[in-house]
């Protein structure tokens, strides 16, 4: 099957293929799944980027191994990864084996479709902001607002991937956003209201 | 911070998602052909319908040399069947290349004899 006919094929059937020795699976399933917990990863540490592409690719070998054993149906992938993801960002932040670096030290590098030097530059504070706004949230709060607001999840897949009822999760992410919760209120400074336009 | 705010900062942050480098994924790849399982090779028909007396069989014809020099055994045997049976055991094959009745044949008649000296 050619490359651009993959793309269309789920997540389950793709897996199942990679577990048949199917190689062009375990690549369709790599640019579809790779960019997704990287950004997920890099949002619970902080902005950490080495520290979320270990975490990645480490929730990736886990699925890689577990393929042969994969039951279709009882769990999609994609929540399931972010659920390694979840749990492995939450050890590292635990064990405190995080390498000292200052948030949003690696934001993407987005100079070929920036606008301009000014919008960039507040761009970057915006998220420099949010990451440490993020970071003053409580474990379970943080996993759920940036699984719902940023990586766009639904209820019921946060639900699935934290293991929690839905209104648990309609909870932590009311509670996140709460109007100017503490760790907001420290970032609403002019730049993030956009004042300096 | 109002709602609107908020979702301002979550919309850059959501076109600002880290894209992962190009070593990432070479890694991530490598992992999934490191633990990839091997396609399995497709089984003998054979082995799988032979029943139990067709095995025997097949191995008895491999064992004495598969299933060419089998099939050179009935002419073996034949040759075998000619060699010691006596001649009178034979009249029947003798009858059937010579014609009935005949006693003796002359090759050289003498008539012919008298015609070539000419």
């Amino acid at each position: 099957m050619p490359f651009d006919a993959m793309t269309a094929v789920s997540d389950d059937d793709l897996l199942a293929l990679y577990a048949k020795g199917d190689r062009l699976a375990a690549r369709v399933l790599t640019e579809r799944l790779v960019p997704r917990v990287l950004g997920y990863a890099s949002r619970i540490l902080g902005g950490d980027r080495a520290e979320a592409e270990d975490v990645a690719q480490e929730a990736m070998l886990r699925l890689w191994r577990i393929a042969p054993e994969w039951r279709a149906g009882e769990a999609r992938v994609s929540t399931w990864v972010y659920r390694v993801v979840t749990n492995l960002c939450t050890d590292r932040l635990r064990s405190g084996r995080r390498r000292a670096r200052p948030m949003g030290d690696d934001l993407p590098d987005a100079a070929d479709e920036a606008p301009g030097a000014e919008t960039r530059m507040l761009d970057d504070a915006r998220l420099t902001a949010l990451n440490a706004a993020l970071g003053q949230l409580p474990d379970r709060q943080r996993e759920a607002v940036v699984l719902r607001h940023i990586e766009g999840l639904s209820n019921p897949e946060i639900a699935e991937v934290l293991g929690v009822g839905v209104e648990a999760v309609e909870s932590l992410t009311a509670r996140g956003k709460r109007p100017c919760p503490r760790p907001w209120r420290g970032s609403a400074r002019p730049w993030i209201r956009g004042e300096l336009r | 911070m109002s709602d609107q705010i908020l979702e301002d900062l979550f919309g850059v942050a959501r076109a600002a998602a880290p894209a992962p480098s190009a070593g990432l994924m070479a890694r991530v790849l490598a992992d999934a052909y490191e633990a990839q399982p091997l396609p399995a090779p497709a089984a003998p028909a054979a082995a799988v319908t032979r029943p139990g007396w067709r095995l025997l069989l097949a191995a008895m014809v491999d064992g004495l040399g598969g299933a060419g020099a089998v099939a050179g055994w009935p002419a073996a045997a034949a040759g075998l069947f000619f060699g010691y049976a006596s001649p009178e055991a034979l009249d029947w094959l003798a009858g059937a290349v010579s014609p009935s009745g005949a006693d003796s044949y002359e090759l050289l008649s003498a008539a012919d004899l008298f015609l070539t000296e000419g």
